[in-house]
Order: C-alpha cells, then sequence, then structure tokens
C-alpha cells in the first residue's frame, strides 16, 4: 500500500510522463530514490499551533468540536440547540462537581467575584533526575532546537537569511525603507527600486550586493553562581473532570445511548453586547476567553481611504498608560474570579513601539500610505507564571504567562490566554556551566545562528549586555510518541543594553541552562555529519566560535563557586 | 455584525482552513525557513481578510486570489531583506542552503534543486515551481501568472526538456524531493 505522498509523486510522475514519455523508462528508478528519500524528508508540516494562533487572530476560535462530534451526520441549525443543551447540562454538572473551577455565574459585573479558578494555583511535585526524558531529542539533531520557540514575534530572533540570524532581531534595513505599499503604482515602485539602490546597505563598488544587520552581544561582567544541576519544569495537563453526558436526553434522541462519553471541550457564548466566547478544554486544562466576534463593533471593517489615514486607526498617542491598561485587566480578572496568586506582576507588551519607526512613513521616504502609521488596537498584558521565586520568560525573553488584551478603544478586555491549570513536575538536568560557552551563544543571541564571519553579506552590530539573572525559559519538549510538551527550563537572561535608537525586537538574551539544550546548531550538525556539513556553498563546517570570534567569548569571566 | 459579513466571515474561515497549509508551504519552499514562512502566511491572510470585501467569486478561484496576495507578499519581503535580488526574481526565488538551517538532507538536496533550477529561465523556473512544488494546475498557474494555460504548459515542458537534456532525467526527481510530505 504505497503511502500518501507516494501516491502524489506518482500523480506528479504521471503528469511528467504525459509531457515527455521518454521518462517512463526511468519509471522504476525515479519510484525506488523516492522511497528512499521519503525518509529524509524535511519537515513542512504546518505547525498545527500556529494555525490556531492565526485563525483566532483573523477569526476567532474554531467551533464547538464535542457536542458536534456526535453528530456529524445533522445539519448546523439543528447543531446549535443540541450543543446548547449539552453544554447547559454539563455546565450544571461542572458547577455541582467543581464549584471552584470558574465562577460562570454569581458576582454582579460591578462586583468583584471572589470565587476564583482554584486550579491555577501553583503546585510543583518532584520526580527523578532526567524524568522528561532527553529534551534535545526529536528524532534528529538537526531538528533537535527546532522545538525550542525561538521565535519572538515577526521577523525576529530565528534564522534569518544566509547564516542565521537569532541577532538579527527585527530584519528592517533601515528606518527609511518602509516597505513598499501595497497596489503602489508603477511610479512608485520604480522611485522604491531607485530608494533601494541608493540605501547604504548596497556596498560601495558592488553593484547588486548587499548587507543585513546582525547584532553581535557582548558581556563582561560576571556569571551569576551556576549550579551542576537544574530542575526543569514540565506542566502536567490536569483533566478537569466534567461529568458526563451518559444520562443527557436532548428532546429528540438520548445522547446516552453512546455511552461512555465525555465532555472534553466546550463554549459558552455569553448574551449582549461586547459579550465574550469562554472556550474550556477540560483534557487540556486550560481556559480561552475571546471577545464574541458578533458582538463588538468592529470599526476596522471600514474601507480605507487609498493613500490616506483610515478614520478607525489608532494613533500612538491613543494608547494609555501601562497603568491604565493593567488596571483594565486586573479589574476582569477580578470581576471573573481569576486569581493571579501564582503570577507575578503585569507587564504591558510595547515591543510595538520598536517596530512602529520603521513602519511609519518618514519624511521623503516613499510610503506615503497612512495606513501604516499605526499604532495597535490592543494591548498585551502578561502575568507572568513564577515558580520558586524564578519567573518565566518566553525565548525572546519577554515575559510568559498568563496573557490578558485590552482593547484601547474600547477600553475592554477582549481575550485572555494562557489560562490554565498549573501543575508542574520537575526533574533534575545537568547544567551548562561553561561560562565560554555561555557568553558564545549569548553572542549570537540564541543557540540557532551561525558564527559570526561567515558571510560577507552581514553587517555587525555590537551592542552590550547587563548582568544576567536566572529564570525561567518557556519551551517546547517533543515527547518520543511525537507529542509536544510545555517545558519552563532556567536559563540565564542577558537585558540588551540599548543606547539610542533601534530596531532590535528583543529586550534580552536567553541562554538556556540545561545542557543537552544549549548545544549550538552548528555544533550539532557537525556531530550529525561526521565534521563535514555544508556551512556554506563549497565550504566545509566553520571551526568553533572560540576560534572564529576570540574578542567575544575569550577571556571567559569567573564564575563564582557553587557554595 | 449584519448578516452579510457574518456569512463573509463563514466564507473566509473555510477558505482559511483549507488553505492556510498550502499557503504556509508556497512560503516555505521559497524560503526554507518555518518562522518566515509563518510570518508570510500570516501576512497572506491578514491582507486576504483585509480585502475579502472586494474578493470577486467570478474571476476567479479564492484558491488563486490567496496564492497571488502570497506571491506578492513574499516578492515584497524579498525585496525588503534583499534589495539587490531583481524585482522580477522573487517570485520564483530559489532558496538556497543557506537557508537550510535546521536539516542538513534538505540543505543538501535544496542545494542541487537550486543547481538545476538555476538552468532555467525565470518564467519556466517558476511554473515549474508552481507545480511540482506547490502543485498547482495549469489552469490555476496561468490565472496566477496571468499567462495562458497553453503558455503555462509550453514554459513547464520546456523547462524539463532543459533540464533533461542538461542533467538527466533523474534531475527532475531532485526538484521533488526537497518537498516531498506526507
Amino acid at each position: 500500500m504505497p503511502t500518501p505522498s507516494l501516491e502524489r509523486v506518482r500523480a506528479v510522475l504521471d503528469d511528467l510522463y504525459a509531457i515527455d514519455p521518454a521518462l517512463r523508462e526511468y519509471g522504476t528508478d525515479l519510484e525506488d530514490a523516492v522511497r528512499t528519500l521519503l525518509a529524509s524528508k524535511p519537515d513542512v508540516d504546518v505547525n498545527s499551533q500556529f494555525v490556531a494562533s492565526l485563525r483566532k487572530k483573523l477569526i476567532q476560535p474554531a467551533p464547538v468540536r464535542t457536542s458536534f462530534s456526535l453528530m456529524p451526520k445533522f445539519s448546523l441549525p439543528m447543531m446549535i440547540p443540541v450543543a446548547a443543551v449539552g453544554v447547559i447540562a454539563v455546565v450544571a454538572a461542572m458547577v455541582v462537581t467543581q464549584p471552584g473551577l470558574l465562577r460562570m455565574n454569581g458576582g454582579s459585573p460591578s462586583q468583584p467575584n471572589t470565587n476564583t479558578l482554584a486550579l491555577n494555583s501553583l503546585t510543583v511535585t518532584k520526580v527523578g533526575a532526567n524524568g522528561f526524558g532527553n529534551l534535545a531529542h526529536n528524532g534528529g539533531a538537526g531538528e533537535d532546537a527546532s522545538m525550542i520557540s525561538a521565535r519572538p514575534q515577526s521577523g525576529g530572533g530565528g534564522p534569518a537569511y544566509g547564516m542565521g540570524g537569532g541577532g538579527t532581531a527585527m530584519a528592517v534595513p533601515a528606518p527609511a525603507m518602509a516597505p513598499l505599499a501595497d497596489g503602489a503604482t508603477e511610479e512608485q515602485e520604480a522611485e522604491y527600486a531607485k530608494r533601494m539602490a541608493n540605501t547604504s546597505m548596497i556596498a560601495p563598488g558592488e553593484p547588486g550586493s548587499y548587507t543585513y544587520e546582525r547584532f553581535r552581544y557582548s558581556y563582561d561582567g560576571t556569571l551569576p553562581e551556576l549550579a551542576s544541576s537544574v530542575d526543569v519544569f514540565r506542566r502536567v495537563k490536569q483533566s478537569i473532570s466534567a461529568g458526563s453526558l451518559a444520562n443527557t436526553s436532548i428532546g429528540f434522541m438520548n445522547l446516552g445511548s453512546f455511552g461512555n462519553t465525555k465532555l472534553q471541550q466546550f463554549t459558552l457564548t455569553q448574551g449582549g453586547s461586547y459579550g465574550y466566547q469562554i472556550y474550556v478544554d477540560l483534557n487540556e486544562g486550560m481556559v480561552n476567553i475571546n471577545q464574541d466576534w458578533n458582538s463588538w463593533p468592529h470599526p476596522e471593517a471600514l474601507p480605507c481611504v487609498p493613500e490616506g489615514p483610515c478614520g478607525y486607526q489608532m494613533e500612538s498617542s491613543d494608547v494609555p498608560e501601562d497603568g491604565v491598561i493593567t488596571g483594565i485587566a486586573d479589574a476582569f480578572l477580578s470581576e471573573h474570579g481569576i486569581s493571579k496568586d501564582s503570577y507575578g506582576a503585569p507587564v504591558v507588551d510595547r515591543r510595538w513601539s520598536i517596530v512602529q519607526p520603521y513602519m511609519r512613513g518618514t519624511p521623503g521616504a516613499l510610503t506615503t500610505d497612512m495606513r501604516v502609521r499605526w499604532a495597535p488596537d490592543t494591548m498585551n498584558v502578561v502575568y507572568p507564571v513564577q515558580i520558586n521565586g524564578m519567573t518565566a520568560y518566553d525565548s525572546s525573553g519577554f515575559p510568559y504567562g498568563l496573557s490578558v488584551t485590552v482593547s484601547i478603544r474600547e477600553k475592554k478586555v477582549t481575550s485572555v490566554w494562557n489560562l490554565m491549570t498549573l501543575q508542574y513536575e520537575s526533574s533534575a538536568y545537568d547544567a551548562l556551566t561553561d561560562a565560554k560557552l555561555i557568553l558564545d551563544i549569548a553572542s549570537r543571541g540564541d543557540v540557532y545562528s551561525a558564527p559570526f564571519g561567515q558571510d560577507s553579506a552581514e553587517r555587525i552590530i555590537d551592542r552590550k549586555l547587563g548582568e544576567p539573572t536566572i529564570v525561567l525559559m518557556q519551551s517546547w519538549h517533543q515527547t518520543s510518541n511525537g507529542m509536544g510538551e510545555e517545558i519552563l527550563v532556567p536559563a540565564l537572561r542577558f537585558p540588551i543594553v540599548k543606547d539610542g535608537e533601534t530596531n532590535d525586537y528583543r529586550d534580552a538574551v536567553m541562554v538556556p541552562l540545561v545542557k543537552e539544550l544549549a548545544q549550538p546548531i552548528y555544533t550539532i550538525m557537525e556531530k550529525g555529519m561526521g565534521g563535514g556539513v555544508l556551512m556554506n556553498q563549497g565550504t566545509t563546517a566553520t571551526p568553533p566560535p572560540a576560534t572564529t570570534d576570540p574578542a567575544v567569548v575569550a577571556p571567559a569571566p569567573a564564575v563564582m563557586p557553587k557554595q | 455584525m449584519e448578516p452579510g459579513k457574518s456569512a463573509q466571515h463563514t466564507a473566509f474561515a473555510a477558505a482559511y482552513d483549507e488553505h492556510v497549509a498550502r499557503i504556509y508551504r508556497y512560503h516555505y519552499y521559497r524560503l526554507h525557513n518555518r518562522e518566515r514562512a509563518e510570518d508570510l502566511t500570516s501576512q497572506t491572510f491578514l491582507k486576504a481578510w483585509e480585502r475579502f470585501d472586494s474578493f470577486d467569486s467570478s474571476k476567479g478561484t479564492v484558491s488563486v486570489w490567496l496564492y497571488r496576495i502570497a506571491r506578492n507578499t513574499l516578492i515584497d519581503d524579498v525585496r525588503r531583506l534583499h534589495p539587490s535580488e531583481d524585482l522580477g526574481d522573487a517570485a520564483e526565488r530559489i532558496p538556497s542552503g543557506e537557508d537550510v538551517m535546521n536539516n542538513a538532507i534538505a540543505r543538501e538536496a535544496m542545494e542541487r534543486a537550486r543547481a538545476l533550477l538555476e538552468r532555467l529561465t525565470p518564467e519556466q523556473r517558476e511554473v515549474v515551481q508552481l507545480r511540482l512544488w506547490d502543485e498547482l494546475s495549469y489552469a490555476e498557474i496561468a490565472e496566477m501568472t496571468g499567462k495562458s494555460e497553453s503558455a503555462s504548459k509550453m514554459a513547464f515542458s520546456r523547462g524539463l526538456a532543459t533540464l533533461r537534456k542538461q542533467a538527466g532525467p533523474l534531475a527532475i526527481l531532485l526538484l521533488l524531493i526537497p518537498f516531498i510530505h506526507s
């Protein structure tokens, strides 16, 4: 039985044969080669988390599937009342069985609710050393670190063209080089091309060549005390019991007839204007709250004037101070009984303001499209997870935890994400204590980027790093059965010293302190390919960073001995 | 939300669900960089949503419409990051081995594919890529590139003939290898 992939390839081969029948005589060779090479297929499957996240951003959460999945042949008009009845029944069951889960009723909108989400209080259970398996094991050396969420945001963190770019942060060439607006006229395109040609990015005397910016970070202080082993934390998906539909009758059929059914997810929709949808995933132990698209105004649906401002667009001056934004978020959490006890102080994400100058049409620049002079409609507030006194950050160095989005226009919360049970297991792993390697990784911004000096197109910008602190870094670990699970690993967080205007999107450089996660990718590739992996066309693997960039990695600073 | 908007919303959701993986692959095949492919996929659908009002199904399929937006998004992105590249080259961009940071085997295959594709004219290259990598029909390629269906077939055929003459029949397979997925 051929795999679907092989069938697809055969279909393409048939297509080729139709055009060139002479290829048929090589058919066996072609198919044999395909079979061999299928085993080494690259990962081109779109990340399901990315798809879900983008869908949410664009559309709203996917429709409720739990009740629907029981009745796949029913038409939508019938399914809605069925779902509603089912959910009502189950929520009633939940209120009985889990009175502390989530207060759905009681507590008026103006009255703070004191019945909090009981399951989001933190617990940590210790398990044996290396209890989560090989954290770097994902089936192949080249894929190891790909499971670590390296991308801070659009354009940042991940490898860029050519030789990586953990340090390229914002891949914006220059402030004046605002992207060409969609629908630009031919004259605008010509002018754009001319500006491109005139920019300093073109190396003098080298028509057609280009450079890109890459940050090189250095730290010349002392590293904190580093232990020989560190505790890694894995969130335990706490399944929330919500009873069964076994005895539920919905008027025209008996759901109990299916037997042994279990509610896994459901969505509640709040009526009235400015309503919310509350999505509860009982398996994952997670609740997400989103504005109900149908009951909120949508000024963004108004058409924009070509080459002019959009009436609905927010300006920078519309964005209030952090205290106002966190106040709105705090009030919402309190009103709905969501405890903040296990989280640190809220942090408002203002990273958009780093991007904004580079998107704005500057005087004399080509882009006159006012649509790019934006300020976001919403601001994100993050309440970072805290475990054993350590604060969690994502791999870009931004706080990680309960996320609340506030509409600047409406002064209301539009969504709450990552509200989840906080039951963790901890397990000891060998720690990275090699100061030289730590600073090597830090200098390049992450474990993904190649050493400096391999690409003549890179233009290095030096940045200083401030004194690091030991924090937790959110990461993903692929289990042996291919499932992804969230882990929090100790890491050094080096704040980036930003003097003057910069397009460096990140605030900090993160270096994981778990030994098996802290191997630079190029060294893994070297091992995997016996030292012969191509790092550049026609060249062999590069020497270790200590020899390529000694100014940054040597001398190693003192590491205070463990007491 | 008025009923029309609601219906539009539903239609867009369906288009998203059906095409998001294909649009992601379109970008990934040309960049071989997961993060940038995701970024450009996001941009593609954000633009699509902004303009969904203007989409006219009587003038073409939503599939081709999305690919066209993806193509323009890619071109803009490559122009922005690689201003030295010919403006017309972005759509048939060939990712280099350097783009493939985390998969040595894919990197090698990509280098071979790159060497082959460079033998083609830009027009042939784009058609070959759209046909083999994105699995678009000739009708879709024609609609997307503004060429006729027969011209698209001709470009594809000539492209393959060039490859076969210069590199042998297995060369064609090499074009497929980096992009086979289950």
